[in-house]
């Protein structure tokens, strides 16, 4: 518009509005007779006019409290709030005030600032409300849930104002997330539940609420979930968990909460308890997996009133892909009637959990497995380490000093360590650190160090003091004394010493000792007694009762550690037949066993871990440590990845955890997920060299090679030689060049070391075979045959012969038929994945028909592939193609290429047309020669033909 | 006449402004000095929220803080006893109304920004309250407002008074020397095209 047009059109609407409305059109069309698009114009304008009716008239500053100052920032980056932090920035506002990043200056890190509004601050109940909140909240420590530190005052001219220190989240909210991404997947949600849930339980076992639970309460820290806000939470007078609606601080006819998210007896102004908050979950569930909440299209108040008197439309109206587990779930919670709901958090757990299907074989003997929701909920225990509590609490713990003769209780430390690490404050330099350190320093490898290098030690890693312990004999008596030293500048010295003795009747009392000790040093770092009680379980349960088991338990470890697994088996064995119930030695020897390939022991004593952790409480920590190993090893991956998340979120930081973590995520193909978790954590402990073994294979894959090499040599520099020959083994053979896979071969066949005693021999059997070379593969096969009877691996042992008959074949001493009769006559009793595919893969070549209908191996997923191997070369047709690719989906990620080439090689050999095998298997070649060589001449057979 | 810059009063957003300067500016821009103008403004942006933030800290509970209150204030403070020739209050007041409105839009970018961002403003007063000041509503009113300015300068400072500065329609025709009359006209002629302006960039609800 101009403006002479809108001159022009000022005038005529002077006009028009002095006339009566009838008389409008004609008295215009007369003033404007030679423009009636203008007459029309000022026309339109009265009519908008009228249909404006409010608009504009209210104006914003009518009042300046709510337009400038509720909503505005309090403070400015660089102002100091109450002399101790710098504002940052404005991060956001909340239901009672602002949000600031800030620095604590005195402590140099970063914490979140949540104002209370000044004008809100004139309202006692306000300010009233403000202080409970901080007192509940800081009453639950969980890492799902925001930490409160303090609340402090701040003067601003005459006025104080309250504010909250809390925890700094780095990280996106759900809300965000939701609308970003419309929708989650179930496998992308259920973490995120899991861990809100676990938030929940917590608080609702100390009596909170948290009355307004919504996506946007709910922070995403990479994996880590943390509910925020417990603003409106407020306890009643019973604080065992009875929960009490609380009327004093909600002011008659205010809603306090989301109205979108909240139960409907909230809404009805009617008691709110724990179940509220499971409602408010069944609606960030339904938002998740769905993408909308219920009743959508509908206004605010429409939507809220349908949920108060409808129940809510399925999930899977919207979302049918949705599970019937998830459906029920999320129906359970939105139950109107808050009896009808789940009755805790615990039970929505229990609910997810109870859809599971544990495999056949688990299923019979595992009646845990189907519960496993209370094995959670009895995880009342939560211990973690919360990171930003770690500066100045991280201590070192050095080797017992034993001055008694008896060197059972050497193992004293390794129980007092356990009995420490439950703690939320103190993290303990590793063991393996400690170890490592005399080297370090240029000492011999087993040197005893003094007072002044422990305290070295500290200092150079970031330690804030050193636990030094000594046990000794009094009479009869033992004594365990304990000095807790702080460092600050110079190893020369203390900065400051405590010390405690801790005087025991009997070697049995030390048990309880320890367990004294373990609470002392927990206390003199700041942990409340009541946290301790909380968390605390006695060394006993936890562990075992047996100095003498406890003892062979550190030592197997370290033999372990050394790579002697059959001498840590040995030790274990002998643990578990002094204490049968002691859950983590059956765990370890599990672990062991079929680190050995012996699968059969293997889980004959996951069983028995299964069995005494049902037998005595052990720690959360321990439970799902030891249900996501034995998911792991039977290749159920995608619920170890659930179990190691849930330890995580325990234990943060936890490197034996992300380490599993990590490879349950790659096993189950997601490849770069899995590297750049490996990465990272190489990054955070470069002196673990062993996460190079798991990077090459992924290097290999995506034919980086040079990344590939690097990891090798950094292998090779950390003495970890064998491990890098296996790896520029693999390398070498991706790129084709003989040379220097021969003299990776080679010198692997001449390890000494225990575990390549076997295997290596029959990575130089492989090379050679694959390259025709059929007399250095024989003697090579025979050293690897006499290594394995000398190790009596009884896995290793059964497949030699495999091989052998492998390598008659290529040598065509004796005809198909014999080779037949001699591969039947190595029925095998005991199977292993592995051995099931060298096994199918002679089978083929001698014509041999094989049927796992005697049930030979164990129906489980990690030896489906290999079964589909099978059947597919007995039967080559499409549905047994199908139940192949179906299989490789959920098998270990070599294992899943390993499927894919085998079907490519069928494929052509059948000359069927399928171009999704043939680009998979492009793709997949460079790293077949990582942990493939005992089944890899079978199928450069079959790629031959 | 030309206009150093040293003529110009430092305005330092701690130093209260002095009614000498203030003045002094007003003559300037009596005399057509655009660069006197906008430093002003700055100069009554950084008293005005300087005063609101004192008001509001010692304000009772439940006491509603109007703008005019406001711009009396700083009036008050500003001059004192020593009042401007009626020509400059007058502009006083319209040039208060201008910086009111930049308060006003600024606070609202920062809130709908918070609400982009996935604050949590937006709670119960979004959904139970059709908010004709909802940050966003303001933002577009302030849009429309400068378009509106390119062709009826005059009829947008009637609505930035009014809407944004909370003025009386008898106070706008004072400050603009015009009748009340010409006053209502033209705030409900432009409260016609804002209304079909910003009708064509909001989408229905529901």
């Amino acid at each position: 518009m101009t403006p002479d047009r809108w001159n022009k059109l000022r005038a005529l609407y002077d006009v028009a509005l002095d006339h009566d409305p009838n008389l409008r059109l004609s008295v215009l069309s007369s003033q404007a007779a030679d423009d009636p698009e203008l007459v029309n114009e000022v026309l339109q304008m009265i009519e908008q006019h009228n249909a404006a009716g409010s608009f504009l008239e209210s104006s914003p500053a009518k009042d300046l409290r709510d337009q400038l100052f509720q909503g505005g920032p309090l403070f400015q980056p660089d102002d100091r709030v109450a002399q101790r932090f710098k504002i940052i920035r404005l991060i956001g506002t909340g239901g009672m005030g602002e949000v600031y990043e800030a620095e604590d200056i005195d402590l140099g890190q970063r914490i979140a600032l949540k104002t209370v509004r000044i004008d809100r601050l004139r309202d006692a109940k306000a300010h009233q409300r403000l202080r409970r909140e901080a007192l509940l909240a800081r009453k639950v420590t969980h890492p799902n849930i925001c930490r409160i530190y303090d609340v402090l005052r701040h003067q601003i001219g005459e006025t104080e104002v309250a504010v909250l220190s809390m925890e700094l989240l780095e990280g996106q909210t759900l809300a965000q997330i939701l609308k970003v991404k419309g929708q989650l997947s179930p496998a992308e949600a259920e973490p995120i539940i899991r861990q809100v849930l676990a938030a929940l339980g917590a608080a609702h076992q100390s009596g909170i609420v948290h009355r307004d639970l919504k996506p946007s309460n709910v922070i995403l820290v990479g994996s880590r979930a943390v509910v925020t806000d417990f603003g409106l939470a407020i306890a009643g007078p019973d604080s065992f968990g009875k929960l009490e609606p609380s009327t004093t601080l909600t002011l008659p006819g205010q809603l306090m909460g989301t109205p979108e998210y909240m139960a409907p007896e909230q809404i009805r102004n009617q008691t709110v308890t724990a179940r509220s908050d499971i409602y408010a979950l069944g609606m960030v569930m339904y938002e998740m997996l769905t993408g909308q909440r219920p009743s959508p299209g509908a206004n605010g108040i429409e939507e809220v009133l349908n949920r108060v008197l409808e129940a809510p439309p399925s999930p899977r109206t919207v979302n049918p892909k949705l599970s019937r587990r998830w459906e029920s779930v999320i129906l359970r919670c939105l139950e109107r009637e808050p009896e009808r709901r789940f009755a805790s958090a615990e039970a929505v757990l229990a609910g997810i959990d109870s859809g599971w299907h544990p495999p056949r074989l688990a299923m019979s003997r595992r009646a845990w497995l189907a519960c496993g929701g209370s094995l959670a909920a009895a995880g009342i225990g939560w211990r973690y380490i919360d990171q930003n509590q770690l500066l100045g609490t991280k201590l070192v713990l050095t080797k017992v000093d034993n001055r008694t003769e008896d060197h059972e209780l050497d193992s004293i430390g390794s129980l007092l360590e356990h009995q420490i690490i439950q703690s939320s404050r103190v993290q303990l330099l590793s063991q393996d650190r400690v170890a490592q350190f005399p080297e370090q320093m240029g000492l011999p490898k087993n040197a005893k160090l003094n007072a002044s290098q422990f305290r070295e030690m500290a200092l150079r890693d970031g330690a804030a003091g050193v636990i030094f312990v000594s046990i000794s004999t009094v009479g009869s008596d033992y004594e365990l004394h304990l000095r807790l030293e702080g460092v600050n500048s110079s190893p020369l010295r203390a900065s400051r010493s405590w010390s405690k003795d801790f005087p025991a009747q009997s070697k049995r009392d030390l048990f309880t000792k320890v367990d004294d000790a373990a609470r002392w040093i927990r206390q003199q770092t700041g942990e409340s007694l009541n946290e301790i009680s909380k968390f605390d379980r006695p060394a006993e349960d936890t562990t075992t009762n047996s100095w003498e088991a406890w003892r062979l338990f550190g030592e197997a470890k370290t033999l372990a550690t050394n790579d002697d697994l059959i001498g840590a088996i040995a030790l274990l064995t002998e643990a578990t037949r002094l204490d049968t119930k002691f859950a983590m030695a059956w765990r370890n020897l599990a672990d062991y066993q079929i680190r050995r390939h012996n699968y059969r022991a293997g889980y004959a004593n996951w069983d028995q871990a299964i069995a005494a952790l049902d037998a005595r409480h052990n720690t959360t920590i321990e439970s799902y440590r030891i249900r996501g190993m034995y998911f792991e090893d039977t290749g159920q991956n995608a619920q170890a990845e659930q179990a190691y998340r849930t330890l995580l979120a325990l234990l943060p930081g936890d490197y034996q955890a992300q380490l599993f973590l990590a490879s349950v995520i790659g096993r189950q193909n997601r490849r770069n997920e899995a590297l750049v978790m490996f990465q990272a954590l190489l990054a955070k402990n470069p002196g673990k060299s062993e996460i190079n073994t798991h990077l090459i294979p992924i290097y290999l894959l995506q034919g980086r090679f040079d990344l590939a090499r690097a990891a090798a040599a950094a292998l090779r520099k950390a003495n970890m030689l064998e491990w890098a020959d296996y790896g520029e083994y693999a390398i070498a053979m991706a790129n084709g060049d003989w040379t220097s896979a021969a003299k990776s071969a080679r010198s692997l066949a001449g390890s000494l070391a225990k575990s390549w005693q076997v295997r290596g021999p029959l990575v130089l059997a492989s090379y050679s075979g694959y390259m025709g070379e059929l007399t250095e593969a024989r003697s090579a096969l025979a050293l690897a045959l006499k290594n394995a009877h000398q190790e009596g691996s009884a896995d290793w042992q059964a497949r030699i012969p495999v091989w052998d008959l492998y390598l008659q074949s290529k040598e065509k001493l004796a005809d198909t038929s014999a080779l037949r009769e001699r591969l039947v006559a190595l029925q095998q009793s005991t199977w292993t994945p592995e051995l099931v595919a060298d096994y199918s893969f002679v089978a083929h070549l001698v014509g041999l028909q094989v049927k796992n209908s005697e049930n030979f191996w164990p129906d489980l997923p990690s030896f489906s592939v290999p079964t589909a191997q099978l059947s597919l070369l007995q039967r080559p047709t499409s549905e047994n193609l199908g139940n192949l690719l179906a299989a490789a989906q959920n098998a270990p990620y070599y294992r899943h290429r390993d499927a894919l080439e085998f079907a490519g090689a069928l494929c052509r050999h059948h000359r069927w047309p399928d171009a999704t095998i043939t680009q998979a298997l492009s793709k997949g070649l460079p790293s077949y020669w990582w942990g493939n060589e005992l089944s890899m001449p079978g199928r450069v057979n079959i790629n031959r033909d | 006449m030309s206009l150093q810059s040293s003529d110009l009063p430092n305005t330092h957003p701690n130093t209260p402004t002095s009614s000498g300067e203030v003045t002094r500016l007003l003559g300037l821009i009596r005399e057509g000095n655009r660069l006197a103008e906008e430093q002003l403004f700055e100069v009554l942006y950084q008293d005005l929220r300087r005063l609101a933030a004192k008001f509001l800290q010692r304000e009772e509970k439940g006491q509603t803080l109007s703008p005019t209150a406001l711009v009396n204030e700083t009036y008050l403070r500003i001059f004192g006893s020593a009042p401007p020739l009626i020509k400059d209050r007058h502009h006083f007041f319209a040039l208060s109304c201008q910086v009111m409105r930049r308060l006003l839009v600024d606070r609202a970018r920062g809130r709908a920004s918070l609400k982009r961002y996935g604050g949590k403003r937006e709670e119960l007063t979004d959904v139970f309250k059709a908010s004709e000041d909802s940050p966003d509503q303001i933002i577009a009113v302030d849009r429309a407002l400068t378009r509106l300015s390119t062709f009826a300068p005059r009829a947008a400072k009637i609505v930035e008074m009014r809407f944004f500065g909370g003025m009386e329609v008898s106070e706008i025709a004072q400050a603009l020397d015009t009748s009340e009359r010409t006053v209502r006209r033209d705030w409900s002629m432009s409260k016609a095209w804002l209304f079909k302006e910003l009708e064509a960039i909001t989408p229905e609800p529901n």
